[in-house]
């Protein structure tokens, strides 16, 4: 490089140097960087990515096999008709005070021809206190619907029949009395009473009691009710109790109008075992 | 370049604590600052100088922990700055070669005050000279401006770019060399022109 080229150089550094950045173009230039930097840009594509995916999922289930989702809420959250009768009793036994247990138990025994007193079936799965006092004999009590039944002898029963006869509320009111300290060990081998019974209990103590009709008027009323899927498995258990009875052309009519009305898997599989032995 | 900002920077650091620490914790604008400027000043004024810095700042606060303070702290972050520009050159290049066939976008326009005629003209030789710039490889363009033009000696530009002395004065010497051809056919370099 000559003289004259070092001069151009020199020329070229005060053009460089005239264009260097000043101070607020580099602080807008760093405020830039930061707020670049600060972006969450790795988190916020996976979790629209897994948003999608889980959208994707459930959108292609509940269009493949709607009753698959269905049963799944279900299992998720608690039934209504489960909440009466089992949360129900197992609420209305936990709030009873000692005191009240023994008092029920003690009515149980003496009142067995005390009709029974259907919970609301919107009332809550844990009772409140006046739902308990409602359950009491003593209290006066305003049923939304009463179910009159004759005095069965399985209140005198043996113990051990009665309690595998009534399923549900009665097992569960028995179960937190027994165990409930201020009873004594004579009332605890007290069968629990019908008036704790659910509809469904009911059904299972008349299976028990070998009363059919009996079953088959309470899986009736069960069949009334306004939640379909407690519908569904009351017209099931009709199905089978009149295929039993040997009635198989109402059997066969039940469970066929079962597999066309989208039952659930469950109780179609069900419907179509009892199909199956209604041949053609 | 002024780097008064970066002494105030490391004055900040206290017996008890780390360089790194200190930086990241209590000037992470300066650092960002000076990284700024240096990228600014290796790779010109160019569309992508935002993202160059924020890849160089990661790297930057990446390496931070093995800083041993062996040399100046702006050395080390120029040696980032520099490894940063050259991997993202040599990325675009294989890039262009692939998918695209357009020429290298424009530089952006160059801002400083436009009181007067002389700022006009010296805006002119400036574009004009990263122009030039442009026609030589990156490892000696790169030599050039940090020699040259940001007046490091040859000692820091050869730990900046990770090679020996020689091959910098190698490097420096064949870039005198095409840009003094280069602007010996410019006019508006010729040293009779008044500023």
């Amino acid at each position: 490089m000559n003289a004259a080229d070092l001069a151009r150089l020199e020329v070229a550094k005060r053009a460089y140097r005239a264009t260097q950045p000043t101070d607020v173009e580099v602080q807008i230039g760093v405020r830039r960087a930061r707020l670049a930097q600060s972006r969450p840009k790795l988190r916020r594509s996976f979790f629209s990515k897994g948003l999608v995916f889980v959208v994707l999922a459930i959108g292609s289930l509940a269009y493949a096999k709607p009753h698959a989702l269905g049963e799944l809420v279900e299992k998720v959250l608690p039934r209504p008709d489960a909440a009466n009768a089992k949360g129900g009793a197992r609420g209305e036994a936990a709030l009873m005070t000692p005191p009240e247990a023994e008092r029920r138990m003690t009515g149980s025994a003496q009142g067995a021809s005390r009709a029974a007193v259907r919970p609301e079936p919107a009332s809550s799965p844990v009772a409140t206190p006046e739902g308990a006092r409602a359950a009491t004999p003593e209290a006066p009590t305003k049923p939304t619907a009463v179910a009159p039944r004759p005095a069965t002898p399985a209140a005198t029963r043996e113990p051990a029949a009665a309690s595998k006869a009534v399923k549900g509320a009665g097992r569960d009111a028995a179960h937190t009395a027994l165990s409930t300290p201020g009873v004594t060990p004579a009332e605890r081998a007290t069968p629990p009473s019908a008036g704790a019974v659910s509809d469904w209990g009911r059904v299972g103590q008349a299976l028990a009691d070998g009363d059919q009709a009996e079953a088959l008027t309470a899986l009736n009323q069960l069949s009334e009710s306004d939640d379909q899927r407690t519908r569904d498995k009351a017209d099931l258990g009709r199905a089978q109790l009149l295929m039993a009875r040997g009635d198989r052309d109402a059997a066969c009519a039940l469970a066929g109008s079962l597999t066309h009305r989208r039952a659930g898997s469950r109780i179609e599989r069900a419907a179509q075992v009892l199909l199956k032995s209604c041949g053609r | 370049m002024d780097q008064s900002f970066l002494h105030s920077a490391l004055e900040l650091t206290t017996p008890g604590q780390r360089l790194e620490d200190t930086l990241a914790r209590d000037s992470p604008d300066e650092l960002l600052a000076l990284l700024y400027r240096q990228m600014r000043a290796l790779a010109g004024p160019r569309q992508d100088l935002d993202d160059l810095v924020q890849a160089a700042a990661e790297r930057t606060l990446k390496a931070l922990e093995r800083f041993e303070g062996r040399s100046a702290l702006s050395t080390f972050t120029y040696g980032i700055v520099y490894r940063t520009l050259i991997d993202q050159q040599r990325w675009y290049r294989r890039f262009q070669r692939r998918f695209a066939n357009d020429a290298r976008e424009e530089a952006d326009e160059l801002t400083f005050p436009r009181s007067s005629e002389t700022d006009l003209r010296e805006l002119e030789r400036a574009r004009r000279l990263y122009v030039a710039l442009d026609a030589l490889s990156n490892e000696k363009r790169a030599t050039l401006i940090l020699h040259d033009l940001e007046g490091l000696d040859v000692a820091d530009v050869a730990v900046i770019s990770g090679a020996n002395e020689r091959t910098v004065r190698s490097r420096l010497r064949d870039a005198h060399k095409k840009l003094a051809e280069i602007l010996r056919k410019d006019p508006l370099f010729d040293p009779e022109v008044p500023a």
